[in-house]
């Protein structure tokens, strides 16, 4: 009797250690952190401009750490998502006119499909080729045709386009959440599927996944295709933020998109975490920018200082993986 | 019995990569003959063989830091080379009597910040890859911020003639020009190879790279010794820098991108091994004057900086598909 009330008492000390097992939960608690050091900095942080104007900064990268999530799941990793999106700018502002948007728009998936999707699903999936080395090879092959298209930043990006990113649907609802809203409901149909199921299994268990009859070369591949959608759907949204094709403007995101999944508690061997937790991750990348640019610290220490959260991020969530380790495992 | 010898003799002289990029570099320099008359002349391989020295510095440091494993390598060579360049420069000022001490304070800066990857690799079990792209990110912004724009000082002479200038004399009334760059290089060839392949040290990093848990039970500090080896690339790739601003005289923040992503490559077409335990910077030699003269041809040729961007991509992936693909296991 004594023995059965012992086994229902949860000490603080469990609770914790549940809670802290839950590899989002960290970054959650960062997420509301963050915002209240926002909302102290900034009083309107929660009015309807305010929230519109962040979501239009914020949602290449939370687009970008979807699909990085996606990969990073499966146990692969993709380095050449910043340079992918820049290549969907560059191919899609120095052709396009006011009459030929959609075509121009179609064209650009295409490309990101066959180089970001296909390209590195192929290379990592039916020629082992390790993802860290192969998709920086991919990026800097893509870097090189974007140079190429458009050796300057420039382009033509008609104007009723890139004012529907700015625009409000049904005079509630930024074009930007709207777009973001679109994709999360087609991640929650591909959830269903068994494609699903077998990305969670080859990232967990790559042996495992193979004797279990899964084709991983091929799921690989259709796990960077999926992944390419999202990200040429960042590169879309980068382009109507800024306007221009610019070889350039995509870089950050690769590193970015890989800090964004870490902090969201996604474990960068595989297998486990949520995509879910990689919007939180981008959403506190972002937050944690608009605080170094309230406080006020010049553009060039932005660079610095950025640079060291990707670095601090990692060290913290290498944190349980030694606390493993000297527990002597 | 005969046919066999001679029969597995060619086969390991086939497999043996480094013949196969000396033979790719003699290719090379045969191509580089037949687009541009002259390519061949002494005086033109003295000079191009001058050029590839900052390159094999950086590619020594990459591969010490590939063979002792762990899928090794560290991007931030280019940021190390700029850190060498600029803090040199601002140390030296024009004046030999600067260059002692200033060599020495940039090498102790750059085996500091080399060791910084090395503690990130090594104790928190971050990526080499990502962990050397976010520290050279930051060390590149910390130079920006610190520069501000100004890069300050200038080589001495003794610096421009080790860097630039070259070793003049006569022999069969023959006047002999041999850059002093390539002096130093076979100087510090020399010590380098016959520390990999014939001292305890040497032995012991191979030795972490092809079994590290072998080596560490063997009572070997692989941790230790990790660090040390991106600490001695963070020193290789200032002492390029120093060298390199020697050779142009003035100092520039831009100059250590372009040799990123050479540096891998150079090393990978040397043939070694990208998991570790393998390769000798013979290779790697052989893979940085290779590049370095490709690079020539290319600009020779009037191509622009996005299409020799594009071939470089292009080369990195045919290497990654021939050199590194792993067994499907």
């Amino acid at each position: 009797m004594i023995e059965k009330n012992n086994q229902h008492k949860l000490t603080f000390k469990e609770l914790f250690i549940n809670a802290y097992k839950d590899s989002s939960f960290p970054s959650f608690i960062i997420l509301i952190l963050l915002i209240i050091i926002n909302v102290s900095l900034q009083h309107n942080f929660f009015s309807y401009t305010n929230v519109k104007s962040n979501f239009l900064t914020f949602t290449p990268l939370i687009l970008a750490s979807i699909a990085q999530a996606i990969i990073i799941i499966s146990g692969s990793v993709d380095l050449s998502i910043g340079a992918s999106m820049s290549l969907f700018t560059v191919i899609t502002a120095s052709i396009m006119t006011d009459s030929n948007v959609i075509p121009v728009l179609i064209l650009g998936f295409i490309a990101v499909f066959i180089v970001s999707g296909f390209l590195n699903g192929i290379i990592i999936g039916k020629f082992n080729i390790s993802p860290l080395l192969a998709t920086y090879g991919t990026s800097a092959l893509i870097l090189g045709i974007a140079m190429v298209i458009l050796p300057n930043a420039g382009g033509y990006v008609p104007k009723f386009f890139y004012r529907f990113y700015q625009a409000d649907i049904l005079k509630i609802l930024p074009a930007s959440i709207f777009i973001l809203i679109i994709v999360m409901i087609i991640w929650f149909g591909i959830s269903k599927t068994v494609t699903y199921r077998y990305i969670y299994a080859i990232g967990s268990n790559r042996e495992g996944a193979y004797a279990s009859g899964i084709n991983v070369p091929n799921v690989r591949i259709v796990t960077h295709l999926i992944a390419s959608f999202f990200i040429a759907v960042a590169g879309l949204c980068m382009l109507m933020a800024t306007a221009t094709g610019d070889y350039r403007s995509g870089l950050p995101f690769s590193l970015n998109s890989i800090a964004a999944v870490v902090i969201g508690g996604i474990s960068l061997s595989g297998g486990k975490g949520n995509v879910w937790g990689a919007v939180v991750g981008a959403l506190v990348l972002g937050l944690l920018n608009n605080i170094i640019f309230f406080a006020n610290i010049s553009s060039i220490y932005q660079i610095f200082a950025k640079g060291m959260i990707i670095v601090l991020s990692l060290a913290i969530a290498a944190v349980p993986h030694i606390i493993k380790e000297k527990s002597g495992i | 019995m005969d046919n066999y010898r001679t029969k597995t003799f060619l086969k390991k002289l086939i497999n043996d990569n480094v013949i196969i990029a000396f033979i790719l570099l003699i290719l090379i320099f045969i191509v580089g003959e037949i687009i541009v008359p002259g390519f061949m002349a002494f005086s033109h391989i003295m000079s191009v063989l001058q050029a590839s020295f900052f390159l094999g510095i950086l590619a020594l440091g990459q591969t010490i830091v590939l063979i002792s494993g762990k899928e090794g390598l560290d991007l931030s060579v280019g940021s190390n080379l700029t850190v060498g360049v600029l803090l040199g420069a601002a140390l030296i000022n024009g004046k030999n009597i600067n260059l002692p001490l200033a060599i020495i304070v940039v090498l102790i800066v750059g085996f500091a910040l080399g060791m910084v990857n090395g503690i990130g690799v090594s104790f928190l079990n971050i990526s080499p890859l990502i962990m050397t792209i976010a520290w050279g990110m930051v060390i590149q912004g910390a130079l920006l911020f610190i520069s501000k724009g100004s890069y300050p000082g200038k080589a001495s002479p003794i610096l421009e003639t080790l860097g630039n200038g070259s070793f003049k004399f006569n022999i069969f009334s023959n006047f002999i020009k041999i850059p002093w760059a390539i002096i130093i290089w076979i100087f510090i060839s020399a010590i380098a190879i016959f520390i990999l392949k014939r001292t305890t040290i040497g032995y012991i990093l191979y030795g972490i790279g092809s079994n590290d848990r072998a080596a560490g039970l063997l009572g070997i500090k692989t941790k230790i010794v990790r660090i040390l080896t991106y600490a001695f690339s963070g020193m290789l790739a200032v002492l390029s820098g120093i060298f390199l601003l020697g050779y142009v005289g003035n100092p520039n923040i831009n100059m250590g991108d372009k040799y990123v992503l050479p540096s891998v490559v150079a090393v990978v077409i040397g043939g070694v091994s990208l998991g570790g335990g393998y390769g000798s910077y013979l290779g790697a030699i052989i893979g940085s004057v290779f590049l370095t003269t490709l690079t020539s041809i290319l600009v020779t040729l009037g191509l622009t900086e996005g299409q020799r961007q594009l071939i470089t991509g292009v080369v990195l992936i045919i290497l990654l598909l021939v050199y590194t693909r792993r067994k499907k296991d």
